[in-house]
């Protein structure tokens, strides 16, 4: 399947070929997008909402002080802002980590999805509940795990969701120490120290900027990391769709 | 600027990498929130009662140095 935003959406549940279709027709216009520029920011009223082709977008807030958090990462095949559609402004920023390949989707065109086809709009109320359910695990890294398994944790989900959607060339993720120390709301020299500890212990390797997981089994038992907070079912996924 | 923070907790860590900064006071600030973390994760746990860091500027010359204790006692 081409299509990256298909083949997350699948995860959802069967698509039939006129979905597939229609899906095709939405992602037909991408453009390229260097790596951090924001893509829409805080207080705009857009009239698209933006699907992630290629590369890293993160959905990030701006403290008075200039420090930021970083409250989400989208990847390939995730649509960014879908709230967009139906609340309006947006209350926080979104911007590319990478140089990415950006499909802006106009608003009518979510409405058109939404009214017209009810297996993409299932499976479209599914990716956001998926996106609530990483969330809430975010919190709990936030809130209850050591810097090191919260990390190794992050990179647990970051290669499961870019496997689930076949982007994971080289098992590599690129993350700076910045970002990574805005995701995980450390200071950047505790973020860089907790991801030497990891090295160290073979359970990532680093080159240029990015991670590489040499064994996701070792790390996944280390971060004690669960993967059914994703919901990859692929194809199968949660329940089925009831048909009339 | 680039400054390299070196942790002692029990073991020394010498950081080879260092991190980007734009002056000796945010080396400072990063040095001083780096000393939180590390203590409420590891100090209770081991046997080990105190973590320092030292800063060290581009050029490898020490420039600030931090600690941080835990005095703990059964009082009843």
């Amino acid at each position: 399947m081409g299509n990256v935003l298909a083949r997350k959406l699948w995860n959802a549940g069967r698509l039939d070929p006129e979905d597939l279709q229609r899906l095709d027709e939405v992602i037909s216009n991408p453009f390229p997008v260097d790596a951090r520029k924001d893509l829409i920011q805080q207080g705009d009223d857009p009239e698209h909402v933006h699907l992630v082709l290629s590369g890293m977008v993160c959905r990030y807030k701006l403290m008075p002080d200039g420090r930021r958090a970083i409250v989400a990462l989208m990847l390939p095949g995730d649509i960014c802002d879908l709230h967009v559609a139906i609340l309006g402004r947006m209350d926080h920023n979104l911007g590319t980590l990478t140089d990415c390949s950006v499909v802006r989707i106009p608003r009518a065109t979510i409405e058109e999805l939404l009214e017209n086809h009810p297996r993409i709009r299932r499976a479209l109320f599914w990716s956001t509940l998926v996106d609530e359910a990483i969330l809430r695990e975010w919190l709990v890294n936030m809130g209850r795990r050591r810097a090191d398994k919260q990390m190794a944790h992050l990179f647990c989900e970051v290669h499961a969701r870019l496997c689930a959607v076949n982007h994971m060339q080289d098992a590599l993720l690129p993350l700076t120490q910045e970002e990574l120390a805005d995701i995980l709301g450390v200071s950047t020299v505790h973020a860089q120290r907790v991801l030497s500890q990891l090295r160290a212990q073979g359970l990532v390797t680093v080159q240029d900027s990015r991670v590489a997981v040499p064994d996701v089994e070792r790390l996944r038992d280390f971060a004690q990391f669960e993967v059914d907070y994703l919901h990859l079912e692929q194809g199968e996924g949660g329940r089925q769709h009831h048909t009339k | 600027m680039r400054f390299y923070f070196d942790v002692k907790n029990g073991t020394f860590s010498r950081d080879d990498t260092g991190t980007e900064l734009v002056d000796r006071a945010a080396a400072r600030a990063e040095a001083l929130a780096v000393l939180a973390p590390i203590a409420g994760e590891a100090l209770p746990d081991h046997q080990f009662s105190s973590v320092s860091v030292t800063v060290r500027d581009c050029d490898h010359r020490p420039i600030f140095h931090a600690s941080l204790a835990l005095v703990e006692d059964w009082i009843g």
